[in-house]
């Protein structure tokens, strides 16, 4: 008898219990949506990187810095990548380094950032403009005694000698863009710009005199192979070349129309990258120049390229590296935690 | 009450089933009227936020009804008169099609799509190939060159490695109709296809039409399944009455169905068949039960017909009734999802179950009160009879044995086990790309897979960025914004890529400056972005730019390309966009969710997920309710819960294990399916119940019950089982194939349940709702005789079965 009281009591009360968590299923439990944390890639489809750093001897160390604030590092000569924190989402145009702990970017709206710990640490500085355009940054350099320069628009030339804490104008007031600096092996300070225009600096800036330009189109990158050898490129496939110095300029035929904006000298050829995919090599005399794509299908645009120790690097619209002559964008792995001290501890 | 009910019936047989006749005729005329198609908003759930965005905004930003088509070469690139001159033509093509908004179609060949140069007049702004094809070769070598550097155009609508090209199309909803726009696509696709030209497209209209058109394949196997039931039935029964009255019954009551909704205006979607056919089995189902129990009594020595359809009619009522009642509820509780095509699901089914009650339980014995005695012989007789009863006597010997009820037990709790931990796998949405309707290798997913590999994505999705005031979206902070937003989704698996007024502005702002890519930018200012939008905007319409912002630049869209539209895809997706929202706010400007197709998928995805969990509850409590209610007894009502669970465990693990996702086709399939492992439980209960009132002997009882409802048992799952693989085997539909196994499968558990679940459970717990209640109705005569029958004995030649009852002699008083 007991038995079936109980029997009866144990069946009420389970009942009772389940429809009660029915009815709480049913009314009250809101299923969550579990989204899994994206990682973010430190490549994403948007990115593009304006400017490519590759400190060092060996080329491995490689910086590039670009869209919305974003500068990313490589510590394997492009392998892996990790995302650097900056505080500036506007573009950065251009990043330099003095080696693998100092660097050196800057880009629109007078932004200029530096570190001092490989990039685990972005400093905004303070950098003069000028009003109506005159912060726009658009290419920094560093020269071999460790000086830095920048240019930009509205005459812009900004040098720093103290690794970038501090900047001061040397170029005065005119309506044009900069669009590169250089120091030839002599001390020589070198500018192009739009119009076709090139200046030099015999006194590390302090007075400016124009040299004769053979072209109207903007010239956009300069680089000197020696202290007599130098290439600068432009807009509508503009070849420049000297051999004395940067006295006399010389038109080349670059065998293409397209823009280029960026000229480095790999040790064996100057190399030209632009736009629709161009890539353009010319001999060490920069007499003859042939005109090329970075990959067959490749029409993106890229603004600059730099050669070290067999590492070629161009950015653009995509990032990646030219070896034997074969183009290989760098794509995104997101690496583990842990990645990034143990390669820069290692 | 049921004693007089079915007495009466039977009494006026004739009236009765003058008016069935009648009533059938009429609503066949209605049911001929029936209307088959598909409607795109019967898929929205109206009050959902993302569908109210998708309504405001789709007529400029692009609706969930769009197509697209690619036309691809084989050699050389798209940059060939010839090749253009198609583009233009399918263009052209498209805006003769029904339905077409004519505002959004964009390709090459349209206005939509153009160029900003700076040339010694300044800066133009002009569409790449519109009106007109380039006039030569230089014409289209600049044609070439414009597109590669244009990023609104190249990789967007020309592939990166320019062999490809497609146009896009979108269609008003509220005046498709996929049954006339897709022959017409096709026309379109067919008349640009030729040698070296592949021509393929996708898209929601595409899909509902070749649904469509393969409604009379559908229809063919329908019949080929009705053929192979019936040859079934005829088998297995080996009479006439056997064979037609389960069809009958379903298509009588399916006649009414469809009449109904016909008469009230519903629609029946095509992919509904199954569900209908998933239906009709319940009739098949109890009108097999009828049959037996009919003939059982007919053996047992009640030889007046009218007399035998009158206690069957009886006993197997309350069964029948509560088996009906269990599916209405299940199917009910799926009308609360608020989704018109689940709630008309829904109503269509519980309605034709409702029929059910007329149509098959009352109308089947009273059809039976025609048979005549003695004057039926059996049509074909294979011996099913006798290896039914041996493997009856099988299950018998298992259940009532307390070892062997154990095991049965055992492994059915670790079945549940089992299956319950896969069960928690089941994808809300799809759960593969390409469309789940069809096989992964069909044109359709294979265009499908082509395109998506080609380009962003052919499935779209927008998010409206409403602004406070006019030209908020002009402002610089606002851009950045979007553009990181933008670069926040394209990270997410799935996204091909999206666009904005902020792609629109960009490469204006780097032509503004001498074609330098260090100024691929939104401007600095309010003033310099307005500006740079008047230019790129110069000599268009003002719809031209209307995909991303309206005329007053204080509502815009950012448009994401989608690969695919997986389930994990868009909630990852839709989760991202609130996550950017919360993390990155700027004032006066809100971002909204959202429309298009994936726009449309995420809400219906959000409203099953959410409601997936609720109506499974909900089901369950219907459920234990009326068994509680028609035995009288909250035991009952515990009893059977744990069938269904398991019914339920087994179809998601199924499903899970097949990537079968929960969308709107499948959900009322498993819903209704889930429903379907109690059936017949019920008629074995019952059976039981009946049989221990009369013999006080629970192993007597259940053999009494396995070799009554257990034969129908058998009968209706071996017909189902072997009739709806045939949907595997013939239908072009993988949904059709795959809802076929489930229903199989289904069929299977649930009969394993019945035969040998359900008899170990009352053998073992002795509930009171079964064994503690003799003489609680009133016993009709002539029905005393519980055990074997003397044919299933004899037939069987087992001694054991064979056993007489002293009542037996008194049931031929």
């Amino acid at each position: 008898m007991a038995r079936r009281h109980f029997a009866h009591a144990l069946e009420i009360t389970l009942s009772v219990l389940i429809l009660a968590g029915l009815f709480y299923v049913a009314f009250f439990v809101k299923p969550a949506v579990d989204v899994p944390e994206v990682r973010r890639s430190a490549i994403e489809p948007r990115d593009n990187f304006y400017g490519v750093a590759a400190p060092g001897d060996d080329g491995a160390v490689v910086w590039a810095a670009g869209r919305s604030g974003k500068i990313i590092r490589s510590e394997d000569g492009g392998e892996h990548w990790h995302a650097q924190n900056t505080p500036v989402f506007h573009h950065i145009q251009d990043i330099a380094a003095w080696d693998a702990d100092t660097a050196v970017a800057a880009g629109d709206q007078g932004t200029v950032l530096i570190t001092q710990d490989g990039g685990d640490d972005w400093q905004a500085v303070d950098a003069p403009t000028r009003p109506r355009g005159g912060d726009q940054f658009l290419r920094v350099r560093i020269d071999a005694q460790g000086r830095a320069w920048i240019t930009g628009t509205m005459g812009v030339v900004l040098v720093s000698d103290d690794r970038g804490r501090s900047w001061r104008l040397t170029h005065p007031k005119q309506d044009i863009g900069w669009n590169d600096v250089t120091v030839a092996p002599d001390g020589t300070v070198w500018l192009v710009g739009e119009f076709g225009t090139i200046k030099r600096s015999g006194d590390d800036g302090a007075s400016w005199e124009e040299v004769d330009s053979p072209t109207d189109s903007s010239l956009m990158a300069v680089t000197f192979r020696d202290a007599g050898h130098a290439v600068a490129v432009g807009l509508s496939g503009t070849v420049l070349t000297t051999s004395d110095g940067g006295t006399h300029w010389q038109t080349r035929k670059a065998g293409t129309g397209a823009h280029l904006f960026d000229v480095a000298w790999d040790g064996a050829r100057y190399i030209a990258v632009g736009n629709g995919g161009a890539l353009v090599t010319g001999n060490a005399d920069g007499e003859r120049w042939t005109a090329g794509s970075i990959a067959a299908g490749n029409f993106g645009w890229y603004t600059e390229v730099t050669a070290v120790a067999g590492h070629t690097y161009i950015t653009g619209q995509t990032l990646g590296t030219l070896a034997d002559g074969q183009w290989r964008a760098f794509h995104s792995r997101p690496a583990p935690e842990n990645d990034e001290e143990a390669s820069r501890n290692g | 009450m049921v004693e007089r009910i079915a007495r009466a019936c039977i009494r006026h047989r004739v009236v009765f089933m003058a008016v069935m006749v009648v009533v059938t005729a009429v609503m066949g005329v209605f049911a001929t009227r029936l209307d088959v198609r598909t409607i795109f908003t019967d898929l929205q759930p109206a009050g959902h936020p993302y569908i109210q965005t998708n309504e405001r905004y789709k007529e400029t930003f692009g609706g969930a009804n769009s197509v697209t088509i690619m036309v691809r070469v084989d050699k050389g690139d798209i940059f060939r008169l010839p090749v253009l001159r198609t583009i233009q033509q399918v263009t052209r093509d498209l805006q003769q099609v029904d339905a077409v908004n004519q505002f959004q179609i964009v390709s090459l060949a349209t206005k939509k799509l153009k160029n900003v140069r700076a040339s010694t007049y300044g800066i133009e702004s002009l569409p790449l190939m519109w009106p007109d094809l380039p006039q030569d070769q230089e014409g289209v070598k600049a044609l070439r060159e414009a597109v590669i550097a244009n990023p609104t155009v190249y990789g967007q609508y020309v592939s990166r490695d320019l062999k490809a090209a497609i146009i896009t199309v979108d269609f008003i909803d509220r005046l498709i109709d996929y049954g006339k726009v897709y022959p017409q696509l096709e026309e379109v696709v067919n008349r640009a296809r030729r040698d070296g030209l592949e021509v393929r497209m996708v898209g929601q209209p595409v899909l509902a039409g070749l649904v469509i058109e393969h409604l009379p394949e559908t229809l063919r196997i329908v019949g080929m399944i009705v053929l192979a039931i019936a040859l079934i039935l005829l088998i297995t029964k080996g009479t006439l009455r056997g064979m037609l009255l389960p069809l009958v019954s379903s298509a009588v009551t399916g006649v009414w169905v469809l009449g109904t909704i016909s008469l009230l205006g519903i629609n029946l979607d095509p992919l509904a068949v199954v569900i209908t056919f998933l239906i009709s089995a319940r009739a098949i189902s109890h009108a097999v039960q009828l049959n037996a129990g009919f003939d059982n009594e007919r053996r047992n020595g009640v030889l007046d017909a009218r007399r035998a359809a009158e206690i069957t009619l009886h006993k197997l009522f309350r069964p029948g009734l509560l088996g009906l009642a269990t599916d209405a509820g299940a199917m009910l509780v799926v009308a609360l999802t608020p989704i018109p095509l689940l709630e008309k699901a829904a109503v269509i089914g519980a309605m034709w179950i409702g029929a059910m009650v007329i149509g098959t339980i009352i109308m089947i014995p009273v059809a039976l009160s025609w048979v005549r005695a003695g004057h039926e012989r059996r049509l074909v007789d294979v011996g099913a009879d006798g290896a039914m009863t041996a493997f009856l006597g099988g299950c018998t010997r298992l259940t009532t044995r307390r070892g062997s009820a154990l095991a049965v037990l055992g492994v059915a709790l670790l079945v549940l086990a089992v299956s319950g931990w896969y069960a928690r796998d089941i994808k809300v949405g799809d759960a593969n790309p390409g469309s789940p309707i069809l096989w992964p290798d069909s044109e359709y997913n294979q265009a499908d897979a082509a395109i998506n590999e080609r380009f962003p994505g052919s499935n779209r999705m927008f998010v409206a960025v409403e602004g406070d005031k006019e030209d908020t979206l002009k402002r610089p902070d606002v851009l950045r914004n979007i553009t990181r937003f933008q670069a926040y989704m394209e990270a997410q698996d799935g996204v091909g890529g999206t666009q904005s007024l902020a792609d629109v502005i960009r490469p204006v702002n780097m032509i503004l400056h001498e074609g330098n890519p260090r100024y691929f930018k939104i401007g600095d200012s309010k003033m310099v972005n307005g500006e740079i939008l008047f230019i790129a905007l110069s000599g268009s319409d003002p719809g031209d730019i209307a995909r991303f912002a309206d005329t007053k630049y204080q509502n815009g869209a950012v448009q994401m390309a989608f690969r695919n539209h997986q389930g994990d895809t868009i909630r990852t997706a839709v989760q991202a966009v609130k996550d950017f929202a919360d993390e990155h706010p700027v004032e006066g400007v809100h971002y909204r969710l959202a429309g298009g197709l994936i726009g449309v998928l995420a809400a219906v995805n959000e409203v099953i997920f959410s409601g997936q969990i609720q109506s499974i509850a909900l089901a369950l409590l219907v459920l234990f309710t009326f068994c509680a209610l028609a035995y009288r007894s909250p035991q009952a009502g515990l009893f059977f819960l744990p069938l269904v669970v398991l019914s339920n465990t087994i179809t998601f693990s199924f499903m899970s294990w097949q990537g079968i996702g929960l969308n709107v086709n499948t959900l009322p399939v498993a819903a209704l399916g889930i429903g379907l492992g109690v059936d017949y439980a019920f008629y074995i209960a019952d059976r039981i119940r009946e049989g221990f009132a009369h013999t006080g002997s629970a192993e007597r009882s259940i053999r009494f019950a396995l070799l009554t409802a257990g034969r129908g048992v058998i009968i209706t799952a071996a017909t189902m089982i072997a009739s709806v693989v045939l949907w595997y085997f013939f239908s072009s539909l993988r949904f059709q194939a795959e809802m076929g196994l489930l229903i199989a499968l289904w069929m299977s558990v649930s009969a394993i349940s019945a035969l040998v679940v359900i008899p170990s459970m009352i053998y073992l717990i002795r509930p009171r709702f079964i064994f503690g209640v003799a003489g609680d109705t009133a016993v009709p005569e002539g029905e005393e005789a519980y055990t074997e029958d003397a044919s299933a004995g004899r037939d069987a030649g087992e001694a054991d079965v064979t056993e007489q009852t002293p009542a037996r002699a008194a049931a031929r008083r």
